[in-house]
């Protein structure tokens, strides 16, 4: 059988003529003897020139044609691309290096302005002249605000400065090293990190600060002068010191030693404001949101940057409304805080949608808080799945705390909110034919005592 | 001088005394000058070096025994042409790998067996012939079919082996069709199909058997092979 199955192998080679001579021979004599063998030979020697007869038609003249073009079509056209793209590649790379060293030439070679005033308000005058948006400062000249105002300017290259009246600054320098001399007001600056051949510095009556990149805050207390950094590391020199003192961010330095002038309460904390703070006026977020917000559907952002500052100028370097805290949290702060960032936001949306991007980069770095109020900073880190909950868990304490502490009416019950509704939920039963005896059981005593009362008993 | 060669059809020159022949320009006879092989080596050369011309004499010299393959390895209701375009395609963008280890045809039939079987189980998925083989077939004229009735027979027993073909698996088709109806030698049709001799006499031998079983039961298929039918 296996003798069969290896003879029966080379059949089509036999008939093909492709065995040895010894092959031949042993086939043979396996043939001779074995009819099976022989029978499958024959039947599949005579089949085969008719099998391989059954083939079809050449395709035609026209088919091979087309199939030709097809393939040699098919390939060109995978290899075109790469050379389209790479030739549309090497022209956008030398498009986009040709610009670029054309804007860097011109960005060096330009003189850059030395600052220009971004947004005003209050009396700013300049120079003796009174100042508008987008005015240009000169060196050597002095602004002055008289009484309260405020007025945020750009510096040479990206260096925000908002200046709080009452306040004199003098400029003096070049754009790429400017020289601020405070003389009076609060002075702060955010400003990005400097190159080689760039400075930034601000003086006052008792030293300077001499910065690479950072945020602070220079202002005037009593007889003294201080720099409070919240971002980077400034350098400060005290008048007559050749060693600056490095301030890190959240420290305060005082140029004065102890005993030389007044001395500060307590050099180590936190300095309190130049002038005795005044209390916030009440808070206008959403009215000052909403109109800012309807002046960019409008398309006038530069009103909007105009709304949000005078909205930003109401609420800043004043105190906000101090409600007791049993944990000594800044919780009354808590709204305020709010407020002045989402107004923050405004206006950094609002200039970058007026087109200055420095500002708005500026101002986009300042929402980066470091610090929040507490219930934010638990808020973040957490699964998104746990956030909902545990912020309405927040926001449900915050609304006891709040009504336990200020004792509002609205915690304290009574024909309030709770009985408007009982009110109009009889008057909808009324017209849907249902009729009521009287108001709700589980409304009766106002929804926010029912629900102060749980909180309390939680 | 002008030479008829049966396998040059594409760049015809018409000649006023020989209106009917097919002629090749001698630029090209130049370089079909020697056998097969190196005419193909020469193709292939000027082909891995990107000279479109050797592609075009590559796709003239091996259409027609791609496209027959094809035809045998499929069943009906498979585009032939488009496959033979995929084979080329592909065999064109693998060339700068075809180092010369194998003959040109067994390296180009490899690809064209593993492309046409893809091709016909994606064709087997996803469509439905609507007309018969039969069809679109037109036989060859051959010695055998020289009068109308013969082809409208060989037409029609080559419709009867192509379904018989399909019936079978796809190694058993690919291995009778290489060995027996292209007539490659068992060790060729090995590399073909990345399989051992031994893998290929038994595929072989059991396609022999699956094709000699349903045509005896075909009685005209059996008749044109002239074999005894079985009832």
């Amino acid at each position: 059988m296996n003798a069969c199955k290896q003879t029966q192998a080379l059949l089509f080679d036999n008939s093909d003529g492709r065995i040895e001579s010894d092959q031949r021979a042993a086939i043979d004599a396996h043939l001779a003897a074995c009819p099976h063998c022989k029978q499958v030979f024959a039947t599949w020697a005579s089949a085969l020139p008719r099998l391989r007869g059954l083939s079809p038609e050449d395709p035609s003249a026209v088919s091979l044609r087309r199939m030709e073009n097809e393939v040699l079509g098919r390939l060109r056209a995978q290899a075109q691309p790469h050379l389209f793209r790479f030739r549309w590649f090497a022209l956008a790379s030398g498009l986009a290096l040709a610009v670029l060293v054309v804007l860097f030439s011109l960005r060096a070679t330009a003189p850059q302005p030395f600052a220009h005033i971004q947004t005003l308000w209050g009396r700013v005058t300049f120079a003796g002249l009174a100042m508008s948006n987008g005015a240009t400062i000169a060196p050597g000249g002095v602004l002055e605000i008289a009484g309260e105002g405020e007025a945020s300017f750009l510096v040479g290259r990206a260096a925000e400065v908002r200046l709080s009246g009452p306040a004199r600054v003098a400029f003096d320098g070049t754009s790429q090293k400017p020289r601020l001399r405070l003389d009076s007001g609060r002075l702060a600056v955010e400003i990005a990190h400097r190159r080689a051949d760039e400075g930034f510095a601000v003086l006052t009556a008792q030293g300077r600060i001499e910065v690479r990149g950072t945020r602070f805050v220079v202002a005037y207390a009593e007889q003294n002068s201080y720099v409070h950094v919240e971002q980077g590391e400034v350098a400060a020199y005290r008048a007559g010191d050749v060693s600056p003192s490095a301030v890190k961010a959240g420290d305060t330095f005082w140029f004065a030693r102890v005993g030389e002038t007044a001395p500060p309460a307590a050099a180590d904390e936190i300095p309190p404001p130049a002038a005795e703070p005044r209390p916030c006026p009440p808070l206008r977020c959403s009215e000052a949101g909403t109109r800012a917000r309807k002046a960019m559907r409008a398309g006038n952002p530069a009103r909007a940057v105009e709304l949000v500052e005078q909205a930003l100028g109401e609420v800043a370097n004043c105190a906000p409304a101090q409600l007791p805290s049993s944990r000594g949290e800044d919780l009354p702060g808590f709204p305020h805080q709010r407020c002045l960032d989402e107004l923050g936001y405004l206006r950094a949306e609002a200039l970058r949608q007026s087109g200055r991007l420095e500002a708005a980069i500026t101002a986009f770095r300042s929402l980066n808080r470091p610090t929040g109020h507490e219930p934010e900073r638990a808020l973040r880190g957490r699964p998104v799945g746990t956030t909902t909950r545990t912020q309405s868990r927040s926001a449900a304490e915050l609304r006891a705390r709040v009504c336990r502490l200020s004792q509002r009416s609205a915690c304290r019950g009574g024909p309030g909110r709770a009985a408007r509704r009982g009110r109009a939920e009889q008057q909808r039963s009324a017209r849907h034919g249902r009729a009521l005896s009287g108001p709700l059981p589980a409304r009766r005593g106002g929804g926010a005592r029912a629900a102060y009362a749980g909180t309390r008993a939680r | 001088m002008w030479t008829i060669r049966d396998s040059f059809v594409f760049d015809l020159t018409f000649a006023p005394r020989q209106a009917t022949l097919l002629c090749v320009h001698p630029e090209l006879e130049s370089l079909g000058g020697g056998s097969e092989e190196s005419q193909t080596a020469e193709y292939v050369r000027r082909a891995q070096n990107g000279d479109a011309e050797g592609y075009r004499q590559l796709f003239r010299l091996y259409v027609r025994r791609v496209h027959r393959l094809v035809h045998r390895l499929t069943g009906p209701g498979c585009d032939v042409e488009d496959v033979v375009q995929t084979i080329f395609v592909d065999a064109f963008r693998a060339l700068p790998g075809f180092r010369g280890e194998s003959a040109f045809f067994t390296w180009l039939a490899r690809i064209a067996v593993r492309t046409t079987l893809r091709q016909a189980r994606t064709a087997r998925a996803h469509t439905v012939p609507l007309v018969d083989s039969m069809d679109l077939i037109e036989a060859r004229d051959s010695a055998t079919a020289n009068s109308p009735e013969n082809a409208s027979d060989t037409r029609r027993a080559l419709a009867r082996l192509r379904d018989i073909l399909a019936s079978l698996s796809d190694k058993r088709r690919a291995a009778f069709v290489l060995h027996v109806l292209e007539g490659h030698s068992l060790q060729e049709v090995a590399q073909m199909l990345d399989a051992r001799v031994s893998a290929i006499k038994v595929r072989i031998h059991d396609a022999r058997g699956e094709i000699e079983r349903q045509a005896r039961r075909d009685p005209f298929l059996a008749h044109y092979l002239q074999w005894e039918p079985t009832p």
